[in-house]
């Protein structure tokens, strides 16, 4: 048997013979390799291995020798023998590899779509398994874009909702007014009418009774003269009986009758005369209405149009809101078709570029005709869902509103189903079959010349957008991996690339024990079995009629493969190809067949002509069926051209993700270099550089003096401080005269202030130095309400190391606060360092005494704190004040103002919290910048002084901290502070330059009288100078309704608005909107002159996605709120780019939709994160300082805030829009104040939305709602409500954004009128 | 590198199977063409005794070119020079793809047992063997004791 079988065995391949060749020599080997091996091509003879002998090739080659048809015979015996399977590659023939080029039996590699040998093909398939992995790796880099878009939907969801919540709501209002409207007039009528009524009534039964009055007169007046006058004279004329009876009859003298028949006769010509005027009595009551009622409730039954927002701005141009009953995304749909049909022409060019299939016009254009279906499908899963994605976001900015992200939703979805879905959507066969025909190619694993899709599976395990599969649902998979599984148990794996489907088979039927999974094996069986028998139903199916055929078509994944059936029966059925693969598996010689006949196979030609042959069909019908679904599904219009230019928007994405990267860089580098001292530094230097004109100085010096009472110029707040003293006229006049005397120094030199002011402190160190303790620990408690005189002290420590602050965020951030409040408090001269220092650990102590106190009797603390202060500085004061009246602000005079200052500080604290508050504020401000300029001029001075008032504190605190906590002796102040209020107002108004800031400092003054409760100090204060500005307001809001001017239209020109939503005033008045639709900020002067607008659509540097807030620092830099964005940017004053900062997110730092913003004076910026229902702080670099709020309805929970201001008086007022609600913080978060509540009445809300506050404290609210605007005082009440419904002057249609110029004028975004009102 | 050729392994499997007496073959671990082989000095000639290594190396073409075969122990042959190589008709212009790596090595033995001067490499070796074959033998003996006794 052995030699047998040696004898079948070529000697040169020492395999089996094939194709064995005889020699003339009688020795056989196979054709290939051996005999080729043997070629002499230069004598072109073959030598014979076995005998040497030397045979001429015939002019054939050797293919011509004859076969060794015995040797076939007998190795087909001996197959039949011993049962040996045959050589797989029997039947074959040897191919050059088209990659090593060796001679080999190759096979077609779809890979690289070259017949290659097993080897070269190893390799390839090497290849591609490092590709999917790579790709695989993108997947899973790229799928958090997946699943933040449902974090979007999610979110959108919500937010429809609530917009459409507040729809009804805002209907429901509507119908309430309207009813209330409908009712009061019916009610006003009717009482018209029943008042009306009853003056008739009673001018009828008044004319009644004068009639009847009338005729009992006349018949009286006849009966009497029948009796007493004509019966005389009838009896003694004539009647016997008559003059009997008349017996009595009077003799009438001549005149009494005359006057008698005179009555008679002017009752004669009263009765002839007397008309009954009935007419007048008749007066009927006709309801007249002007309008048509009928027209009226025409106009009631129509009031009211659903508008979807749709962004004008969409690049197309096109598609306003139609019909408004159609969902968002019919719409969309709408646009996407228009957009569809502009590329197709774009599109068609492309094809007629020819490209060969449908197959390529899906990759993009890659290699011509070459199908590389597996490689490619993997490819598009990352890319092109990410391209999808991607375009399809940035498409989402074309819509304006609430629906954009879902906008993108939809359209990746329709996109992907425009792929998926073509068999369904599609009718045409013809399309399918000839791109199927066209990307087809070898199968790998069984030699065929098309290619399936071997990963194919039924339709419901696909994704529903992509219409990717999940891989382990496919049968195929399955298949595999349960051979896996066998073969790991049978033998060691032989490292099978592409095992055969008879080694398959193989391996199939030799089980063994080693690998466990029995019961999954078991289950994969059945599904296996389950698909077979779906299988065979379906070929049933098919076989019995054609129509099913066509049904099977419609339910069959997009991409079932048309062709390469394994049977013929197969062939012609539109299978899926989990069937096909099974079938292929099975009949592996089969498989080898091309397509044959068949309905839809009849147009599918071989695989291998595809790429010339098939290109015609293949462009044209698919291309049609494209073009249909897409007019269909209209998802992608975008993605419908992108097919061809998938590649393309990759790169597009990665330029952008390159620039957002490049951003975020220039970001971090900005933060970088911005050091937390450095900003206030640049602020302040940047306000002294624009200070040429006289209002920044005048501003200037009020800041300054407000930080540092020293500063002269600063009268105002020396003539509040000295007005605090209760019993000093002496300091009274003293701060007058200071004050006046101060002023015209001030604004003559303001570049001398600091020095002078430096002077002062230092001057003052003692006096003031007593004054500043508690004064610092009253400013203090204007800031933060909790803190007490220690932690006053130890945030002025804080204040010293500002930077080391900013790390501790929130602590830091208040620490900040106090400690500006402080140093203002402690006139700047407060060194910030020596006397805060040694007094950290005594502060730190007391802070945590006093902090719980001082809610419960922090005022009287105050009180207590002021009185002692006030004692103090009264004694000092009136030894000093006398001479000083400092013009000269050296040494004891500004000592005395310093001190002066000093007490009124602590008296002003004393009088109301916002009053300091602003105080600390400004003063913090001042300080924060200032110190740095201050300290160079007089370091020695401010050391000394320093150190002077660390010891005048500590002693201070010694002896008066624990007593503060008795606290009485408020009342006394109260009459003095009004006063105080008086001479404060009119020294500011003494003052020249009406500097916004000089001004918020008095109004603080009026606020805090107001805080007081004491409105009447503003009367007092009335009279035009003092009162001109404290006092002015309330009337001024009184008076408001007026529409002073108003701007835009809507579009997007310059000075047109689409769905303007923030606007700010800035320190020179202008006013900056936010046109939100136009991905822009317009800057107006006051008087309503368009001066520059920056910003485009995008999500760059510089670009905006339907921003919503905008702020003005006080250096007029730009903080907008990127609102689809989710960032917050900054631009300078010139509208350049700065910085940006935040992104989408919860956590600390990212936003959600953030929407107002606004600034404090210190430049910390506030943010309305409104679907995080929150607040959040950052320092004017973008570094988070804090947060406050969360989503609820509770005091001091917020949800979806969208407004913000924050006061003078460092009070951050939010408007709590789906509460219905102004709730008021403090600068730490904590709820100072809420008010309002859902209703249409005076002082109630409905969605409000913008707010702003100015600097008197009143709260402007923009009552979105109830399209009114409400004007509160700083306590919440209510002061004053204008404007209504409609598109008229004064009238509005959604309210968004409010600020208050600084002289009072209101400023309001009118949004879905497109324009500004300024009242 | 392409696989290697099915003959390859066949053949290797073959020798590893049923090696041939007095010779072994193992393949290279590195180069599955590289065998060391070692041949035993064949009996009634002046190398019995020895053991005698060789190196093979089997080239791309094969097997339609012949191996590259080398003694590497020293050897007195008229046959083989200095440096081993070895001067076989069929591992040069007689070489036929129906020769294996078995039949080679068989040769080479066979070479071993008849020496043949007629056509020398080592010509020194040739000559003395022509002169004087007792000669020439009693060195073959000595160099074989001298090099491949106890060389392994």
């Amino acid at each position: 048997m052995e030699q047998f079988d040696q004898l079948l065995t070529c000697c040169v391949c020492l395999d089996r013979y094939r194709n064995p060749k005889l020699l003339p020599c009688q020795h056989s080997f196979c054709m290939e390799p051996c005999m080729e091996g043997l070629i002499n091509y230069v004598t072109r003879q073959v030598k014979c291995p076995e005998c040497r002998a030397e045979h001429r090739i015939p002019y054939q080659g050797i293919a011509a020798y004859p076969t060794n048809v015995t040797l076939q015979r007998f190795l087909e015996l001996h197959i039949e023998i011993t049962g040996e399977l045959p050589d797989p590659t029997s039947g074959q023939i040897m191919e050059r590899c088209g990659v090593c080029s060796e001679k080999n039996y190759c096979t077609l590699c779809c890979h690289c779509d070259k017949k290659v040998c097993s080897d070269c093909k190893e390799g390839h398939l090497d290849i591609l398994r490092r590709e999917i992995a790579r790709v695989n790796n993108q997947v899973r880099r790229t799928l958090p874009r997946l699943q933040d878009a449902l974090g979007v939907i999610d979110k959108n969801s919500t937010q429809l909702q609530t917009n459409c919540l507040s729809i009804i709501e805002e209907v429901d209002g509507l119908y309430r007014r309207l009813s209330k409207a409908l009712k009061d007039r019916t009610d006003h009528i009717k009482g018209e009418i029943e008042a009306f009524m009853s003056k008739e009534l009673k001018a009828m039964t008044g004319l009644r009774a004068n009639l009847e009055h009338e005729i009992s007169n006349f018949d009286s007046n006849s009966e009497f003269a029948e009796k007493h006058v004509t019966a005389g004279t009838g009896g003694t004329e004539g009647g016997s009986s008559v003059s009997s009876s008349s017996a009595s009859t009077v003799a009438w003298d001549d005149n009494e009758l005359m006057d008698t028949k005179d009555i008679f006769l002017r009752t004669m010509e009263f009765i002839r005369n007397f008309e009954t005027e009935t007419g007048d009595y008749h007066r009927r009551v006709r309801f007249f209405v002007p309008q048509d009622p009928n027209q009226l409730s025409n106009t009631l039954a129509n009031l009211g149009e659903l508008t979807i927002l749709q962004g004008p701005s969409s690049s197309s141009g096109q598609g306003p809101p139609t019909a408004p009953s159609l969902g968002p995304g019919l719409m969309r749909s709408k646009s996407d078709h228009r957009v569809a049909a502009a590329f197709r022409q774009q599109e068609e060019r492309y094809n007629s570029m020819a490209y060969g299939s449908d197959n390529n016009d899906d990759i993009g254009g890659g290699s011509s005709g070459r199908p590389r279906y597996f490689g490619e499908r993997h490819g598009s899963v990352s890319t092109r869902a990410i391209d999808r994605y991607d375009t399809s976001s940035s498409r989402r900015n074309d819509y304006g509103d609430y629906e954009e992200p879902d906008s993108g939703r939809r359209k990746f979805r329709s996109r992907f189903m425009r792929h998926h879905d073509s068999g369904d959507s599609d009718n045409e066969p013809a399309g399918r079959s000839v791109r199927f025909q066209a990307g087809d190619a070898g199968d790998p694993s069984a030699n065929k010349k098309e290619r399936l899709k071997v990963l194919d599976t039924e339709d419901a395990a696909r994704g529903p957008l992509s219409g990717i599969t999940r891989l382990t649902d496919s049968p195929r998979v399955i298949k595999r991996l349960q051979e896996v599984g066998r073969k790991k148990k049978a033998t060691p794996p032989t490292t099978l690339n592409l095992p055969t489907p008879a080694t398959n088979q193989q391996s199939l039927s030799s089980p063994s024990s080693r690998i466990p999974p029995r019961p999954t094996a078991a289950a994969r069986q059945v599904s296996e079995e389950d698909e077979i028998a779906k299988i065979k139903k379906q070929n049933k199916g098919q076989e019995a009629s054609s129509s099913s055929d066509s049904a099977r078509k419609t339910d069959a994944t997009p991409s079932t493969p048309t062709g390469a059936g394994e049977r013929p029966r197969f062939s012609s059925q539109q299978s899926s190809n989990s069937s096909e693969q099974q079938q292929g598996s099975k009949n592996p010689a089969a498989s080898r067949q091309t397509s044959t006949t068949g309905s839809e196979a009849s147009q599918k030609t071989p695989a291998e002509s595809s790429s010339s042959s098939g290109a015609t069909p293949t462009n044209e019908t698919p291309e049609e069926a494209r073009t249909r679904r897409r007019s269909l599904l209209a998802g992608g219009s975008k993605s419908g051209t992108s097919t061809p230019n998938d590649t393309e928007s990759e790169s597009r994405q990665k330029d952008r993700t390159a620039v957002a990267s490049t951003a975020a860089a220039a970001a971090a580098a900005s933060n970088g270099t911005a050091a937390t001292g450095a900003a206030p530094h640049r602020f302040q230097s940047r306000f002294l550089g624009r200070a040429g004109t006289p209002t920044a100085e005048a501003s200037r010096g009020s800041e300054n003096s407000q930080s540092s009472s020293s500063d002269d110029s600063s009268d105002s707040a020396q003539a509040r401080d000295t007005s605090t003293y209760p019993s000093s006229s002496s300091s009274t006049n003293h701060t007058g005269s200071s004050s006046g005397n101060s002023r015209p120094t001030s604004s003559d030199s303001p570049s001398s202030y600091t020095p002078r002011s430096r002077a002062n402190a230092s001057a003052a160190a003692t006096p003031s130095s007593s004054s500043s303790r508690p004064y610092s620990s009253s400013s203090r408690f204007g800031t933060t309400d909790s803190s007490t005189t220690g932690s006053a002290l130890s945030r002025s420590r804080t204040g010293s190391a500002l930077a080391d602050d900013m790390e501790n965020k929130y602590p830091g951030y208040q620490s900040r606060f106090l400690n500006k409040s402080k140093s203002s408090a402690a006139l700047d001269c407060a060194p910030d360092g020596g006397n805060e220092v040694a007094n950290d650990d005594d502060e730190e102590d007391a802070m945590d005494d006093n902090d719980d106190d001082y809610n419960k009797s922090g005022r009287s603390r105050y009180a207590a704190l002021k009185d002692r202060r006030s004692r103090l500085a009264r004694s000092k004061s009136s030894h000093d004040v006398g001479p000083p009246a400092p013009l000269s602000p050296t040494g004891p005079s500004s000592s005395s103002s310093s001190q002066l200052t000093g007490g009124d500080g602590v008296a002003g604290g004393r009088a109301s919290d916002p009053h300091y508050h602003q105080h600390g504020q400004l003063g913090g401000e001042v300080g924060d910048t200032g110190t740095s300029s201050l300290e160079p001029t007089s370091p020695s001075a401010e050391s000394a002084s320093g150190s002077s008032l660390s010891t005048w504190a500590r002693y201070l605190k010694n002896k008066y901290g624990p007593r503060n906590k008795e606290g009485d002796g408020q009342p006394p102040s109260a009459t003095t502070n009004s006063d105080s209020t008086t001479t404060a107002g009119g020294g500011k108004q003494a003052q020249p330059t009406s500097s916004r800031f000089s001004r918020a400092r008095s109004i603080g003054v009026s606020g805090n009288n107001a805080a007081n409760g004491r409105r009447n100090s503003e009367d007092v204060t009335g009279p035009p100078p003092s009162g001109l500005i404290t006092s002015s307001s309330r009337h001024q809001y009184m008076q408001k309704r007026k529409v002073l001017m108003k701007m835009g239209t809507r579009g997007s020109e310059a000075g047109a608005f689409t769905w303007p939503r923030g606007v700010a005033v800035a320190p020179d008045n202008s006013i900056v909107v936010a046109d939100s639709s136009n991905h822009r900020v317009q800057v107006f002067d006051s008087t309503g002159k368009f001066l520059k607008e920056f910003g485009y659509y995008g999500n760059g540097e510089g670009e905006f996605d339907c921003l919503a807030g905008v702020a003005i620092n006080r250096i007029g830099q730009y903080i907008i709120a990127d609102r689809y964005n989710h960032r917050i940017q900054v631009f300078d004053p010139s509208g350049r780019f700065l910085r940006v900062f935040g992104s989408q997110g919860t956590t600390d730092g990212k936003f959600s939709y953030p929407w107002g913003v606004t600034t404090d004076a210190l430049g910390f910026i506030y943010v309305c994160d409104k679907e995080n229902h929150r607040v959040q702080v950052f320092q004017s670099d973008g570094t988070f300082v804090g947060k406050f709020g969360t989503m609820g309805n509770r005091p001091g929970q917020l949800e979806h805030p969208h407004y913000i201001a924050v006061s003078s008086t460092n009070r951050v007022i939010v408007s709590d829009s789906n509460n219905h609600r102004i709730q008021v913080f403090d600068v730490n978060g904590k709820v100072i104040a809420s008010f309002g509540g859902e209703g249409a009445d005076e002082g109630q809300f409905k969605f409000p939305r913008g707010v702003a506050v100015d600097d008197q404290g009143y709260i402007v609210v923009a009552d979105s709602g109830n399209n009114r605007i409400q004007v509160f005082t700083a306590d919440g009440v209510f002061v004053k409500a204008f404007g209504c419904w409609g598109s008229g002057d004064g009238e509005f249609k959604g309210l968004e954004g409010i600020a208050v110029m600084s002289n009072g004028n209101i400023v309001c975004a009118d949004r879905e009128n497109h324009r500004i009102q300024v009242f | 590198m392409a696989g290697l050729p099915r003959r390859i392994i066949k053949e290797t499997q073959r020798l590893m199977a049923e090696p041939v007496p007095g010779i072994s073959a193992v393949p290279d671990e590195q180069n599955a063409r590289y065998f060391h082989v070692v041949v035993a000095g064949p009996e009634g000639s002046p190398f019995e005794g020895g053991v005698f290594k060789l190196e093979l190396f089997l080239p791309e073409e094969y097997p339609m070119s012949a191996p590259k075969v080398r003694f590497m122990t020293k050897i007195y042959h008229p046959n083989i020079d200095k440096l081993g190589r070895i001067c076989l008709d069929i591992l040069k212009d007689k070489w036929s793809p129906a020769l294996q790596i078995r039949t080679v090595l068989l040769s080479i033995q066979a070479l071993l047992s008849a020496p043949n001067p007629d056509d020398p490499l080592a010509n020194d070796v040739a000559e003395l063997w022509k002169v004087n074959e007792v000669e020439a033998i009693r060195n073959a003996r000595e160099w074989t004791r001298t090099y491949a006794m106890g060389n392994i």
